[in-house]
């Protein structure tokens, strides 16, 4: 689950959570231009595959880069 | 009015951990502390028999001590049965919560009583009234005298106060009402009463979430069959099929398939519950498609699923929610969907 | 601060050739009064109607309710830093009231449909209020029991406001002029004698040995939505906007430095707060009421919403708080803070009481995040967030009789949900929209 408010999804039992921008724009930030939008973008699918490969026995957070 | 009486060997009076392998039995009238329950009770209701069954016999033959509690309901066709007070014994209480389950289920009403940490009341407090006893045989006399006073009102078909009032363990069903005064002058009461370290109770216990168990991990991601989620509410632009803003009851699903990226002339979120202007600017914000559709084309992964899968999140009730997500979940496997992405807003 | 309230009780409101006060009786000249009204060029027409308790009649759409509050000495106006007035800190000196009597903001705004359902933002300055739902209350029948606003003389004011401008100036000019008329109405007291007045004064030095208390209130911004921090709803001191933790004082909130429109925190239940009213009671028996601590709710992100919590605790831990009481006034994602405020209490060892509606046992949650620090909750029953769509009919809700009058929005949406549909306001309707977030009223719930 990609999320920008990760707390609740922890604490509901999610297993796999990747910390998402802001509620208005979950996968990504329109502040920082169309192309380092585009690459957080893509570090927020990223780290969501990698999550989806690994291994977890309990609620995980998963912070991807920004920039 | 005739009452059944279950209670384990040793407060039948036949023994203790020697004889907790004695079987089923059935005796007339009270006895052991039925004798006593039997006088708190009175002159209309009465203790016409009462069931027996050594605790070890009992957990090691369930079916057969289900059968003999049924048989014996069946052909005396009690309008009460009281089970213990099991106190803090651990199989005892759990009897006596079968007892009164299987009770309820044949239509007749029951009632036992136990300590709080029997094993018992986790088991069985949600369908089968438990009222709340010491932890040993201290307390006996408090307990018959509660259970004594719930069974007049289940025999005389009294309703039932709270659970905090009348003494029994909450089954979790809640009903409104109104209390004693003002909810501000409760909390200050309340306030009051921790500060000082005195009795106090919350006038709502937070059950604990159900822990969910995590799928294992994909082994080859290059390979898997990845399924895109939201709950964002994203649609089509336009609506097209009327989806409701919030708390619809169903999920919906939108082809995606040879689209690169969800462009904001083509799709918008109905979402109620957060400002969309961001998102209906550029919808790969709560569904990633460009990127799924860039790392497809880069060998990243290879399999993503033709149908974007869609709810629109604020206010649905969680048990709907439950069902949306099972619903779902049967979809995806019969779609052979390894796994999925959600992005929650 | 110390503060004296003089109260001065409302039994009568009727028209009258000079806007005055005695007896018990505000007369009011209405002509004199809107031709005041209309010199706000804001404002294109206006007019005024009065309900009583026990009328037939039914209040739709109201953007905010006053009560008529007017400083007589000490610092600052009541209600202030809106609209233009007065920033300077209120809470001491002498404040007068009337009691009985709400000035009712029933303005064009009054939620209506945004273009093509959509939340732009340009639109969206009227989300600040509700998300569209209409909000009613009737001024007698069943829902005059529960929602305090039918006890009082409404004197309504319907405005309506220049197209031309910004929706957000629009709702800012029809509550000033709610304000003005306040002000009138509060002005005729001036130079009387109240029939009642009490001495606040916190934190005075009382005896050490009392625990302190602390109350924290949590109110919903309309920052969010609007994307402005000046959009209309709830503002403390007049600002809306998502901001750090506040420390207030007691006598602030009566001077009304908490106020303004949403559709449970009118500013008249507001500057009445049972909690506040409840812990003076105790102040200097058995507690030492210390302070009101407001955050802003809605943030967007877990961190700014962890930092509020955090704040909010750390505020109460300074001033030396053993326990705290805790309300919220809205729904959603609101409560992760509120939630959390609670937990960041308990974790700096302040005892908490958190008084809060739960939702409905069917729907499977009483709560929307369940954190076991909050252990002492006091509940006031299932949440009523939307009016039901009529021919829906929740077993455990009241039905809401035909009225005869209707004062403000005159048909409603048959399907709330899809902000679809009109019906006549005056019809029979199913449920209210109405919480008990301030703890007004006895109703809860119990385990069974």
């Amino acid at each position: 689950m990609i999320t920008a408010i990760f707390s609740l999804a922890l604490t509901t039992g999610a297993s796999r959570v990747i910390k998402g921008a802001r509620i208005e724009h979950v996968c990504g930030d329109p502040a920082l231009g169309e192309e380092k939008d585009f690459n957080y973008r893509k570090n927020i699918v990223q780290m969501a595959l990698d999550a989806l490969s690994t291994e977890v026995t309990e609620p995980t957070l998963f912070e991807p880069k920004v920039l | 009015m005739r009452i059944l009486h279950y209670l384990n060997q040793f407060f039948a009076g036949k023994g203790a951990e020697e004889a907790a392998n004695l079987p089923f039995d059935i005796i007339e009238g009270p006895v052991g502390p039925g004798i006593p329950l039997n006088n708190l009770l009175g002159d209309s209701f009465n203790i016409e028999y009462t069931m027996t069954a050594g605790d070890n016999w009992a957990s090691e033959n369930i079916t057969e001590f289900e059968n003999n509690i049924r048989e014996q309901i069946k052909e005396l066709k009690p309008d009460l049965i009281i089970a213990g007070p099991a106190f803090n014994a651990g199989r005892y209480g759990i009897t006596s919560g079968l007892v009164c389950e299987i009770s309820n289920s044949m239509g007749i009403k029951s009632v036992t009583s136990m300590f709080s940490e029997n094993p018992g009341v986790l088991s069985y407090r949600k369908n089968v009234l438990i009222l709340n006893s010491s932890e040993d045989v201290k307390g006996m006399k408090d307990a018959l005298e509660l259970l004594s006073n719930l069974s007049k009102k289940l025999l005389n078909n009294e309703t039932l106060g709270p659970a905090h009032e009348e003494g029994y363990f909450p089954r979790f069903i809640r009903r409104e009402g109104n209390r004693y005064a003002s909810a501000s002058i409760r909390a200050g009461d309340m306030l009051i009463k921790r500060i000082k370290e005195e009795k106090w109770e919350t006038e709502l216990t937070l059950e604990d979430v159900s822990q969910i168990s995590p799928a294992p991990p994909i082994t080859n991601i290059k390979s898997a069959n990845l399924a895109l989620i939201t709950s964002g509410g994203l649609v089509p632009k336009g609506n097209p099929e009327k989806q409701v803003r919030a708390n619809s009851g169903k999920w919906w699903k939108y082809s995606i398939e040879g689209i690169k990226t969800l462009e904001a002339s083509e799709w918008e979120s109905i979402h109620r519950g957060f400002f969309v202007g961001i998102t209906n600017e550029n919808p790969n914000y709560v569904l990633p498609l460009d990127v799924l559709r860039n790392f497809e084309s880069q060998g990243i992964i290879s399999d993503i699923h033709n149908n974007a899968i869609s709810v629109s999140g604020v206010g649905t009730h969680v048990s709907d929610s439950k069902e949306i997500g099972k619903d779902m979940a049967k979809y995806l496997k019969s779609q052979n969907i390894d796994c999925a992405i959600l992005v929650a807003t | 601060m110390k503060l004296e309230i003089g109260t001065f009780y409302v039994k009568d409101v009727i028209s009258s050739n000079v806007t005055s006060y005695e007896n018990e009786t505000l007369k009011l000249n209405i002509e004199e009064i809107l031709k005041e009204i209309l010199s706000d060029r804001a404002i294109i027409n206006a007019s005024i109607e009065i309900a009583k308790p026990g009328d037939s009649t039914r209040i739709v759409g109201y953007r905010d309710i006053i009560e008529p509050r007017i400083k007589i000495s000490g610092k600052g106006v009541c209600y202030p830093g809106v609209c233009n007035r007065s920033a300077e800190t209120v809470g001491s000196g002498t404040t007068f009231r009337l009691d009985g009597v709400g000035v009712v903001n029933l303005s064009d705004l009054s939620p209506t449909p945004k273009k093509n359902n959509s939340n732009n933002s340009k639109d969206n300055n009227i989300k600040g209020i509700n998300s569209g739902f209409d909000i009613l209350y009737d001024m007698s029948g069943p829902s005059a029991d529960i929602i305090p606003y039918s006890k009082i003389i409404n004197v309504c004011l319907i405005t309506n406001t220049d197209p031309d401008l910004s929706i957000e100036k629009r709702n800012w000019a029809s509550q000033e002029a709610t304000l003005k008329l306040s002000d009138i109405i509060s002005k005729t007291v001036i130079e009387k004698k109240p029939d009642e007045i009490e001495i606040f004064n916190s934190p005075e030095s009382v005896n050490p040995d009392l625990p302190k208390v602390v109350y924290i209130s949590c109110h919903n911004s309309p920052e969010h939505f609007s994307h402005s921090v000046s959009a209309f709803g709830t503002g403390i001191y007049g600002l809306t906007r998502l901001n750090a933790p506040w420390l207030l004082n007691p006598n602030e909130w009566f001077d009304g430095a908490v106020a303004g429109g949403n559709n449970v925190s009118t500013s008249w239940l507001l500057v009445n707060n049972p909690v506040i009213k409840d812990l003076y009671r105790r102040h200097g028996k058995e507690i030492n009421f210390v302070g009101c601590i407001a955050i802003r709710t809605r943030w967007s992100h877990q961190t700014e919403k962890n930092i509020t919590s955090n704040q909010a605790a750390k505020i109460a831990s300074q001033i030396g708080a053993e326990g705290a009481i805790i309300t919220w006034d809205n729904g959603g994602n609101d409560f992760m803070e509120v939630i959390r405020t609670v937990k960041a209490c308990e974790d700096s060892k302040i005892k908490t009481v958190f008084i809060t509606f739960e939702e409905h046992p069917d729907t499977g949650s009483p709560l929307l995040e369940t954190l076991p620090e909050a252990r002492a909750i006091v509940s006031t029953g299932w949440g009523r967030n939307e009016l039901m769509p009529i021919d829906s009919i929740p077993e455990y809700d009241l039905k809401l009789p035909q009225v005869n009058t209707v004062i403000g929005k005159k048909s409603i949406f048959a399907n709330q949900n899809a902000l679809s549909g009109t019906i006549d306001a005056r019809s029979e309707l199913r449920t209210y929209l109405w919480n008990d977030r301030y703890g007004v009223n006895k109703w809860s719930a119990f385990d069974y």
